[in-house]
């Protein structure tokens, strides 16, 4: 990748937000806006929102996360081998591999990704 | 000013000798083939589901309601803007701008371009348009596809509403689920061409089978987890409509719910596209059309079948996509993948595929 993908990866981005960018500020200009207090309230099917809208979440999610990240670095192993794999030792990407059944396995088995 | 100075090889001529400008007009010819192609996905979505369902769809605006798509977005524009109280409003205000411009950037890595300027005579440099022919292409597509989740995150927490938290967390829960067996069925089609870049990865196919035939469980794998990562039906929990409101973006309306929708078809086109580039030949085609019309025809068609499995498969409920995910897709992903050499191998003896 050189200086020209880069910046066009810039100038992408740069289109994508400025479009958005107009599609959310010129309406603004135009349009006045009417502020009710019914209006601000957070969308609860017409009743008055009770308590924090920050609700505490599950530690699930979390659960998930720390997966994800784990099982993520084993995928971003596997794409340079997935390149050079005629040039390469197979070893270490296929015990990454076990590891990562092993442990999603292992995972399954004490009942961790069940959706409670 | 002469005749020659405006003649549009000259033009052409300038606007290819200077870096920024040329890159300015790659990018708008994207932003209008992907603006053409999210008018057609949205009508499709709209009146193929609904004939599916034996309804009728839009028929009101214009013939056969071609134009109704035009008056959703006059209406959504028109419409008052305003921030919610509760709401965090600078990243409130910034997610959706964010989302239709990362969503946008996936499009540098897929050869639209090379497509379009093929469209053209030698005399206007066509080579010199094209930007997507660059090594790690892929990868840049698949980085900016991943951004979806912290926006997701963000937008969900800012909106200030427990619909839109509990939505944002589904949807982060759910799209980095899928991320992996996207990234390791992907991989295997690496595997096959030995190549990170989308545009060689096509030139391999055009002189092979394409990878439909010779990758099918990838592209089986693939599929489903790019349902999965478009959020698209059965695997639409982010906006349960029953549980949920709409997910994430409940609290977004106006200009801003446009912005959202937009960034969501923009990805169904970048996704097709990928699905088109990586299993379907991208521009190459039996018959002498050009390359534009097979890859524009081809995504449209891969987006035509998203919509055909979305009519026809209810919503899975959330432990079910989650042990999908997890218990089936990642290792039937990695065994495929280990396996893709020795199917490399097979095909280079038997000449289905030269490397």
């Amino acid at each position: 990748m050189g200086l020209e993908q880069g910046l066009g990866i810039i100038v992408f981005f740069a289109l994508g937000a400025i479009v958005g960018y107009a599609a959310e500020f010129i309406p603004r200009l135009l349009i006045k806006s009417k502020k009710t207090a019914e209006k601000m309230m957070p969308f609860e099917s017409g009743e008055d929102p009770v308590g924090t809208s920050r609700v505490r979440f599950r530690i699930q999610y979390y659960i998930f996360a720390v997966a994800f990240v784990t099982f993520d670095v084993v995928a971003a192993i596997a794409i340079p081998w997935a390149v050079g794999w005629n040039l390469i030792v197979w070893t270490p990407l296929l015990v990454l591999f076990g590891s990562m059944l092993l442990v999603i396995g292992y995972y399954a088995a004490k009942g961790e990704l069940e959706w409670l | 000013m002469t005749g020659d100075f405006l003649s549009l090889a000259s033009v052409v001529g300038f606007v290819s000798g200077n870096l920024i400008l040329r890159l300015i007009a790659v990018a708008i010819v994207a932003f209008i083939v992907v603006s053409i192609g999210s008018l057609i996905e949205i009508y499709i979505e709209r009146k193929f589901w609904a004939r599916i369902m034996s309804r009728y769809g839009p028929t009101e605006v214009g013939r056969y309601g071609s134009l109704q798509l035009f008056a959703d977005a006059i209406k959504f524009i028109s419409k008052e803007v305003f921030t919610p109280e509760l709401a965090d409003r600078t990243i409130y205000d910034i997610v959706p701008v964010l989302a239709v411009a990362t969503s946008f950037v996936v499009l540098v890595a897929i050869p639209f371009d090379y497509a379009v300027s093929s469209l053209f005579p030698n005399s206007f440099h066509p080579s010199s348009f094209v930007i997507s022919n660059f090594d790690p292409s892929l990868l840049v597509a698949f980085g900016f596809f991943a951004m979806e989740p912290v926006l997701v995150l963000f937008g969900g927490w800012a909106g200030g509403s427990k619909y839109t938290l509990i939505g944002g967390f589904r949807s982060a829960a759910q799209l980095i689920s899928y991320e992996i067996p996207l990234v390791l069925s992907f991989l295997s089609v690496v595997a096959l061409t030995r190549s990170l870049n989308l545009f060689q990865i096509i030139e391999v196919q055009s002189a092979s089978w394409p990878f439909l035939i010779l990758e099918l469980p990838a592209f089986v794998l693939f599929l489903i987890a790019m349902l999965a990562e478009l959020e698209r039906t059965p695997f639409d929990l982010t906006e349960a409509d029953s549980e949920l409101v709409a997910g994430w973006n409940t609290e977004y309306g106006g200009s801003k719910f446009l912005l959202v929708y937009l960034s969501e078809y923009i990805r169904a086109f970048a996704g097709s596209a990928i699905i088109t580039c990586l299993f379907l030949g991208g521009w190459v085609g039996p018959a002498p059309i050009p390359g534009l019309v097979w890859i524009f025809v081809k995504t449209i068609v891969v987006f035509t079948v998203l919509v055909w499995i979305r009519a026809a498969y209810p919503r899975v409920r959330i432990d079910q996509m989650l042990n999908l995910g997890w218990k089936v897709l990642v290792p039937s992903s990695v065994v495929w993948l280990v396996l893709t050499p020795y199917v490399a191998n097979f095909a280079v003896v038997h000449h289905l595929l030269t490397l």
